[in-house]
């Protein structure tokens, strides 16, 4: 064998050997996240959520001695995409998986997850995602079949409405938003009087906002992703809507209210996870996040921040990185801010997939969501 | 009757932003055999020169000007001297699809240099409401017809009043008959550039309050003017603008 060969064959060798040490000292967490297209927001605050977590974690030297390494793939809000790039991370035995947050990605991706066995820790809140007997998808927020009734109770109790008119973005997470609602509403004897279906990246809502105001209902539930709502409640705002407007934690969160200038005042509703709760780690973690990217993060970066967390509870549980027995693990486990402070608030996880959490009512109050009630777990 | 009112001056509103972009269009198709399918990016990219110049401590009203002075220099001046000069001696053609890669540089260049999300835009007036008929009319609706309508109304006079807006239109008619006649007519193709800069700039201030301002606006807007355009391309550009 000639010098030159011995010399590329000794190059190669350690290369190979520098590269699997490297490998040993990482831990391959990709994120499959929207951070272009109509899902920006929520991608980019679930991204940003995540990695001040990973940075924190990295900093105290990881995961049983391993530093999280996450590349960012972008779906560009789009469920093709998503698919496409979620097959490459897979291609590269993750050990994790994060995200998507958009539902209809979500619902595309876990096929794929599932049949690699390995676990997703989405944000996506459409009811069907927990539907599917999915041992490998876990949420990081409600989902729609456990928001939706607090919701109803709210609309009930609350604001003693006896009509209502329900608008929704015609979607994975609007459909399966507006599917639960409906049901919620007739169990409670609440006549929807406009059921208006919406499109995605919707630019103009003036038309809408005429039929939901010769309806004549006494609240308005609205059910759109961030931008649009914006857009919704700036023209509700110009055609002088006034019966009182009601989400679901995206419709009162501080993307949508900075987006909607002055025209989310006055809005109310369930909140699932905000910044603005009354825990004293929530507010940290805001303040962190605020220090660290320069802006006020949403649901979404709780989402992402949680999530990692989350995996790494698990993973010093289990004392190794096992991605079937990660699944096995975290359904029917109970992580508390005690075990583990990274969580924020008391987390439970059933055998779906879905969480139970503490929870609140909020309501817009000068530019800024102000918390006036917290709702306890429903397993409590 | 109260909903017809209030949808009929918020679609009039709308469309009257649809119809600038649209004129703007049609304008450099019937000058200069440009058919500029970045259009759509065109009316999208003034509003992020605005709220650069507001990250700069401008005041909206300066911020606005500002946002049309550069989209005249950047949008008129530059496009035609380094794109459509260049390419259209080849043809239309190769013309149309230097213009599909420029609407996704200009895409791609405002995600990358300012953000992919959306972003607030101020309103030209505040948000009251006047009432007719039962009907909530909003005065922003109002206004932007307003400003519409009096930029249509400035073309109009422009092409059909001045000596330079009969230049311009004897230059879309027959080039070579102008120039015969001593009509400079590469510089009155040129102002047709600047004229399309100029509308689209204001588009682009009228429909970011609507809209939000973000990157991805330039594929509705620019849909909604090539239908608008295709619905008078059998006029002129002066009938268009009337």
């Amino acid at each position: 064998m000639s010098r030159l060969s011995l010399f590329a064959a000794a190059l190669a060798a350690a290369i190979g050997i520098a590269g699997s040490a490297f490998a040993q000292s990482t831990v391959y967490i990709p994120a499959v996240l929207e951070l272009s297209g109509a899902g920006a927001v929520s991608g980019t605050n679930f991204r940003d959520g995540m990695l001040l977590a990973i940075d924190e974690i990295n900093a105290k030297g990881g995961v049983l001695g391993r530093k999280i390494e996450t590349p960012l793939l972008d779906t560009q809000s789009d469920a093709g995409i998503s698919r496409a790039q979620l097959q490459k991370v897979l291609d590269n035995n993750p050990y994790v998986v994060l995200g998507p947050v958009f539902s209809g990605s979500v619902l595309v991706d876990m096929a794929l997850t599932q049949q690699a066995e390995i676990p997703e820790i989405v944000g996506g809140e459409a009811a069907a995602i927990t539907q599917k007997n999915d041992p490998y998808v876990f949420r990081t927020s409600f989902g729609q079949q456990f928001s939706m009734p607090k919701i109803a109770n709210y609309i009930r109790d609350g604001v003693k409405a006896k009509t209502v008119a329900v608008l929704w973005v015609n979607n994975d997470f609007g459909k399966g938003g507006r599917d639960t609602f409906i049901k919620e509403m007739a169990a409670r004897n609440i006549k929807v009087v406009a059921d208006i279906s919406t499109e995605s990246g919707q630019a103009d809502f003036s038309a809408d906002v005429v039929k939901i105001k010769g309806a004549n209902a006494d609240a308005i539930f609205v059910y759109l992703n961030e931008e649009e709502s914006a857009r919704f409640l700036r023209e509700a705002k110009k055609q002088g809507i006034t019966a009182p407007l009601i989400g679901e934690t995206t419709l009162l969160g501080q993307k949508v209210i900075d987006l909607a200038q002055g025209a989310a005042e006055g809005v109310r509703g369930h909140v699932g996870l905000t910044v603005d709760a009354p825990i004293p780690a929530v507010q940290q973690f805001a303040d962190r996040f605020k220090k660290r990217f320069n802006y006020a993060c949403d649901h979404n970066g709780i989402k992402g921040y949680t999530a990692v967390y989350i995996i790494k509870h698990v993973t010093e549980k289990m004392g190794k990185f096992d991605s079937k027995l990660f699944a096995q693990t975290l359904h029917g486990m109970t992580i508390t801010p005690q075990d583990e402070p990274g969580v924020l608030m008391e987390v439970s996880f059933d055998q779906n997939g879905d969480l139970d959490r503490e929870s609140f009512l909020g309501e817009v109050v000068n530019g800024k969501q102000k918390i006036v009630a917290t709702l306890p777990k429903l397993g409590k | 009757m109260a909903s017809l009112i209030q949808l009929l001056v918020s679609g009039l509103a709308t469309g009257a932003i649809y119809a600038l972009i649209a004129v703007g269009f049609t304008l450099l198709w019937q000058t200069s055999q440009t058919i500029n399918f970045a259009q759509g990016e065109f009316v999208m990219l003034p509003a992020f020169f605005v709220l650069a110049a507001m990250n700069f401590g401008a005041p909206f009203w300066l911020a606005a000007l500002i946002g049309i002075a550069v989209s005249v220099l950047v949008l008129g001046l530059l496009f035609k001297l380094l794109v459509v000069d260049p390419m259209l001696r080849y043809g239309v053609l190769p013309l149309v699809i230097s213009t599909i890669s420029l609407s996704l540089l200009l895409k791609e260049s405002a995600k990358d240099f300012y953000s992919s999300q959306a972003q607030p835009f101020p309103a030209l007036v505040p948000a009251t409401d006047i009432h007719v008929l039962g009907a909530v009319i909003s005065t922003q609706s109002l206004a932007v017809l307003a400003v519409a309508i009096a930029t249509v109304a400035m073309l109009h006079l422009l092409l059909n009043k001045t000596r330079l807006g009969r230049s311009m239109q004897a230059t879309a008619q027959n080039p070579t008959l102008a120039r015969i006649l001593g009509i400079p007519v590469q510089r009155m193709v040129l102002y047709t550039f600047l004229i399309n800069a100029v509308l689209v700039a204001i588009a682009s201030i009228l429909i970011s309050p609507i809209y939000l301002a973000k990157f991805t606006n330039g594929e509705t807007l620019g849909m909604a003017a090539f239908l608008a355009a295709i619905l008078r391309c059998a006029a002129p550009f002066w009938a268009a603008s009337s």
